[in-house]
């Protein structure tokens, strides 16, 4: 029994080609996860609260915050980078640590395939690439194993093997597909759905035990691979888990499948001063990413690299892939964009107006944003401010704002008080939807050619939202107040069932009303009809 | 190695044997299973009504709404700092229709 067990886990040394290819593409995810995971730093100690991994760690630990996070996953991105290109035990398993302790800290990282990640990481830590024992990479696998063998067990439930838990979790995509694979095979979508449910328990039960059969991998790694790529394709929200999951069937691809990557060299002999000039560059790539917790980074960055003596060449290039994430993508602006949304929620609007402003110096082609900002100073009665957001946002995207810009315009209407309509009538042709907010305020304040005119913006869409029902309004209380045009205007409204039902006696007694009054559109109605 | 093995093959089962009104399935590796599918609604009465989505980001009722009971037990614990009347419970309809419903009160 103890040499049966022995024998498992010291058995032949993997095969360097396996090593170094899955070492490039797991842990050159790691650092890509750890960069795609900033954004979500500005949701960690909001509010006050927080919940440990460990539940019954709460109340000893102290609240994480964002900055702490920012620099756990950028120095997190910095070593993974590292480990892909070659760094030892230490790096490895540092970068254990520093991501285990970024997952420890809190329950908002609910992601199952992150656990996943810290035991792995943990695993490889022990991982010599000098000496690549069978060990660690054995355990990997086994680890998967687990995964699989408790994930059927989850699934022996009479819901799961008839089809409706899956369906009840189906996304659209799966939708579609168990709707055209029942039409192609003329049976109903459920008993596809069913078979689906039976399929993955089975392939499940395979893989876990094939992984560890070296016979069954020419058929174990198509099979985990169709899996997860059909778990990806049904849309489902996993973020990376598919792309792990792939990173690990390496440790099942048969070896003659294998890809033979090209050696490459980090440790290029440099004279002293070429390598502090070479990881100077590295850590200074770290602080080009403008977060809160960016100089923590940086200056573990630069520690490490000097303790551990890391390979100037690498240290560059893990610099680089930071400096590349940031510029090649919207991670600081989505930071900032998320950590205005929270703080708005939970009625801070100092701190939220703070990160959205943020979020425009770094992105100011970022329309939603300027949405958000122009709601926000809404909120806070700063309608001027708000307006210009909207038209900042409208001029961006092309869509329309018109329901949030009147409402800035109502809000900008007091100090017009006793003048509005006669703003409003100013502004009309150059700005309707400017001055719409100023003609309500006129109309309510009883000048019928303001109504009329307000009236007229709504029935034909212009610098504000069609609405009918409002143009009727509108012009009956224009019309009520002598308004010929309006009476006209209110008639061919009832005639053509416009805003509410037809009323054809009714609208043409109202033109006949507007005709008689002097205006031409009416008797011109008259006369058609 | 026999106790990563062991810790890995027995943290499920504590799920299994433990409060099966806990929807919170982190450690088990209860993939696409029957807890994914429970949807909760959660609610927060004291001495005035309380909104939970002015108190907590987002991700914290998103873990409500999953049913964690750790979540609720924290919550429940936050805003008793405050009000010691705060009653938060949480209703939860499983796939086949069942309800449950989890009450966290203020310690005396």
């Amino acid at each position: 029994m103890t040499s049966a067990w022995r024998r498992f886990w010291d058995g032949p040394p993997e095969s360097p080609d396996r090593v170094r290819l899955f070492r490039l593409v797991f842990f050159g995810l790691v650092a890509v996860d750890c960069l795609r995971a900033l954004p979500r730093a500005a949701l960690y100690g909001a509010g006050g609260f927080n919940l440990p991994q460990l539940g019954a760690l709460a109340g000893w630990l102290p609240l994480p915050s964002p900055g702490l996070l920012v620099a756990l996953w950028l120095f997190g991105a910095w070593l993974a980078a590292l480990v892909a290109l070659g760094a030892g035990r230490a790096t490895a398993a540092l970068l254990a640590a520093v991501y285990g302790l970024a997952w420890a800290s809190s329950q908002i990282d609910g992601y199952q395939h992150h656990y996943l990640l810290a035991l792995v990481l943990g695993v490889l830590a022990a991982f010599d690439p000098e000496r690549p024992q069978a060990w660690p990479l054995r355990l990997v696998r086994v680890q998967l194993s687990i995964v699989y063998a408790w994930a059927v067990v989850a699934k022996l439930d009479p819901l799961w093997f008839d089809g409706s838990l899956l369906g009840g979790l189906a996304t659209p995509a799966l939708r579609r597909f168990v709707q055209g694979a029942a039409w192609a095979i003329g049976v109903e979508p459920e008993t596809i759905g069913a078979a689906l449910a039976v399929g993955v328990v089975a392939v499940e039960a395979f893989l876990a035990i094939a992984i560890h059969v070296r016979r069954l991998w020419p058929v174990a790694w198509p099979a985990g691979v169709a899996l997860h790529l059909g778990i990806e394709l049904a849309g489902f929200e996993i973020e990376l888990f598919s792309a792990y999951l792939f990173a690990l069937y390496l440790l099942v691809l048969p070896e003659r499948w294998l890809v033979r990557l090209p050696r490459w060299r980090t440790d290029a002999t440099l004279a002293p001063a070429g390598r502090v000039a070479l990881w100077a560059a590295g850590a200074a790539a770290v602080l080009v990413v403008p977060l809160p917790g960016a100089a923590g980074a940086a200056a573990l960055v630069a520690a490490w690299a000097l303790l551990a003596r890391a390979s100037p060449i690498a240290h560059v290039v893990a610099g680089g892939l930071i400096a590349a994430g940031h510029f090649g993508s919207h991670l600081a602006r989505d930071f900032h964009a998320t950590r205005g949304t929270v703080a708005r929620a939970l009625g801070e609007p100092t701190e939220a107006l703070a990160a959205w402003e943020a979020m425009l110096r770094l992105d100011p082609g970022f329309g939603a944003g300027w949405v958000n900002l122009g709601d926000l100073h809404l909120d806070a009665g700063r309608a001027a401010a708000a307006l210009a957001a909207f038209e900042r946002a409208e001029a961006l995207t092309g869509v329309p704002l018109d329901a949030r810009k009147a409402r800035a315009l109502a809000a900008l209407t007091p100090p017009c008080r006793g003048d509005c309509a006669r703003r409003g009538l100013a502004r009309l042709e150059r700005d309707p939807a400017g001055a719409a907010g100023l003609l309500g305020a006129g109309c309510e304040e009883g000048d019928p050619a303001a109504c009329a005119a307000l009236a007229g913006l709504h029935a034909v869409r212009r610098g504000v939202a069609r609405d009918d029902a409002a143009a009727r309004r509108l012009y009956d209380r224009a019309c009520q107040a002598g308004r010929a045009n309006a009476c006209s205007n209110l008639g061919y409204l009832l005639v053509n069932g416009r805003g509410g039902a037809a009323d054809v006696d009714g609208g043409r007694a109202l033109l006949a009303r507007g005709c008689d009054a002097g205006d031409a559109f009416g008797c011109r109605q008259l006369d058609r009809r | 190695m026999a106790a990563f093995l062991a810790a890995q093959l027995l943290l499920p089962l504590t799920w299994y044997l433990g409060d099966d009104a806990d929807y919170d399935a982190r450690f088990t590796w209860r993939m696409f299973a029957r807890q994914s599918a429970v949807r909760c609604t959660p609610e927060a009465r004291g001495a005035a009504p309380i909104d939970l989505s002015t108190r907590f980001a987002e991700p914290w009722l998103h873990r409500l709404r999953d049913g964690w009971a750790g979540v609720l037990d924290q919550v429940a614990a936050h805003l008793c700092h405050e009000d010691a009347s705060v009653v938060v419970t949480l209703t939860c309809v499983e796939p086949d229709g069942r309800t449950r419903t989890l009450e966290r009160t203020c310690a005396p």
